[in-house]
């Protein structure tokens, strides 16, 4: 097990009705920097992609935090230029409601040519 | 131009391809590629262009031939080190196909020369490492509407996509910023880079002879170590600065 998943598994509070689980998939450089491709998260229900991402890097190193977020009006959300992905296709990041229990989110922050 | 009984015998195996054919190899023969940084991407890619019989090949390549190149950039080699990898890029691909023409230019894109690169292609092939050179060939071809085959990768994952400008998200609709953090060094494995190259060359291939689906308004993502493929489905910007004014061209086939 990861250090990261290490940490939100000891962060986990007891699973109620108003929490769903979600899986966040880091892709590329932000799976390489957290040497962790997935990660599981109880969070409130109805929440956004970029309200996971204060969990996500709860515990995570500075590089990972520089990578996948950015502030807007002091709250962290993702930052715009990485890719949130769930069924195959992108989803926007400050919407509500969209996640349901049992899915999975993938992160994708930008890569280059080679 | 036409095709002759040599070019026939030459392509012979590539034009038994469904969809292909004689008429798809003879707008190959008469069509230009601009492939920008010829490396682990780029070279791999040109390669399979100036197998496939393209017309001609534009590269644009800076510096020169370093050690640290030779595990993937398979157009250099070890007697070119120190030397302007431009020139090796131009002898391998000779070697490889005589009957091809190629234009070299021994420097990255840069706002100086990225009108005239463009301007010369009938699609062009991103495969730079940085973002401002990459965002400065999309807005390029946004403001020319030359279709753009998007290759990049990191570690053991690659991806892929094809712009066509007012039709397509382009590049900025997709990175919006450039990235903090990044540099222009991070891992390859040759073998990665190669694969996303040669896919980035069939679609340039399919684009340019007329078969296929190509990946527009689609993001691949492949997976090294999982062998797993996605394709993604990507949306234009409407606000997007660069192309979020532009409208769908009527593409130019090569004649």
């Amino acid at each position: 097990m990861t250090a990261l998943q290490a940490f939100h598994d000891s962060q986990r509070p007891l699973t109620s009705i108003f929490q769903v689980k979600i899986t966040v998939q880091l892709l590329g450089q932000a799976r390489q920097l957290s040497q962790t491709e997935r990660v599981i998260l109880n969070v409130e229900e109805g929440a956004s992609v970029d309200e996971l991402v204060p969990h996500l890097l709860t515990g995570a190193p500075d590089s990972l935090h520089l990578i996948l977020s950015e502030r807007s009006n002091e709250a962290q959300q993702l930052r715009r230029s990485v890719m949130a992905i769930r069924n195959n296709e992108t989803i926007e990041p400050s919407a509500r409601d969209l996640l349901r229990d049992g899915d999975e989110v993938s992160l994708l922050p930008p890569m280059s040519g080679g | 131009m036409e095709l002759t009984d040599r070019d026939r015998a030459i392509y012979e195996w590539q034009i038994w391809v469904n969809g292909l054919g004689d008429s798809g190899q003879k707008k190959l023969k008469n069509s230009t590629a601009l492939v920008t940084r010829v490396g682990g991407l780029g070279g791999p890619l040109a390669q399979s262009l100036a197998a496939a019989g393209l017309g001609k090949l534009i590269l644009a390549h800076g510096g020169n031939t370093k050690h640290s190149d030779l595990n993937r950039q398979i157009l250099q080699t070890h007697d070119q080190l120190g030397k302007p990898r431009i020139e090796s890029c131009r002898r391998r691909l000779v070697e490889l196909n005589p009957q091809i023409e190629i234009e070299t230019c021994g420097e990255n894109v840069t706002e100086e020369n990225v009108g005239g690169l463009v301007s010369g292609a009938d699609l062009v092939f991103d495969c730079a490492p940085l973002f401002e050179e990459r965002l400065l060939l999309n807005r390029e071809c946004v403001r020319q509407q030359k279709p753009l085959v998007d290759a990049a990768m990191f570690e053991m994952e690659g991806q892929l996509t094809t712009i066509i400008p007012g039709r397509t998200p382009c590049l900025a609709c997709l990175y919006p910023e450039i990235p903090p953090g990044w540099k222009r060094e991070f891992p390859v494995i040759g073998a990665v880079s190669a694969t996303i190259a040669n896919l980035a060359a069939l679609e340039g291939l399919k684009l340019l002879a007329g078969f296929g689906e190509l990946l527009t308004n689609t993001l691949l993502i492949f997976d090294a170590r999982s062998m797993d493929f996605r394709k993604i489905a990507i949306q234009r910007r409407p606000d997007c600065p660069v192309c979020g004014s532009c409208r769908p061209p009527s593409i130019q086939e090569p004649s």
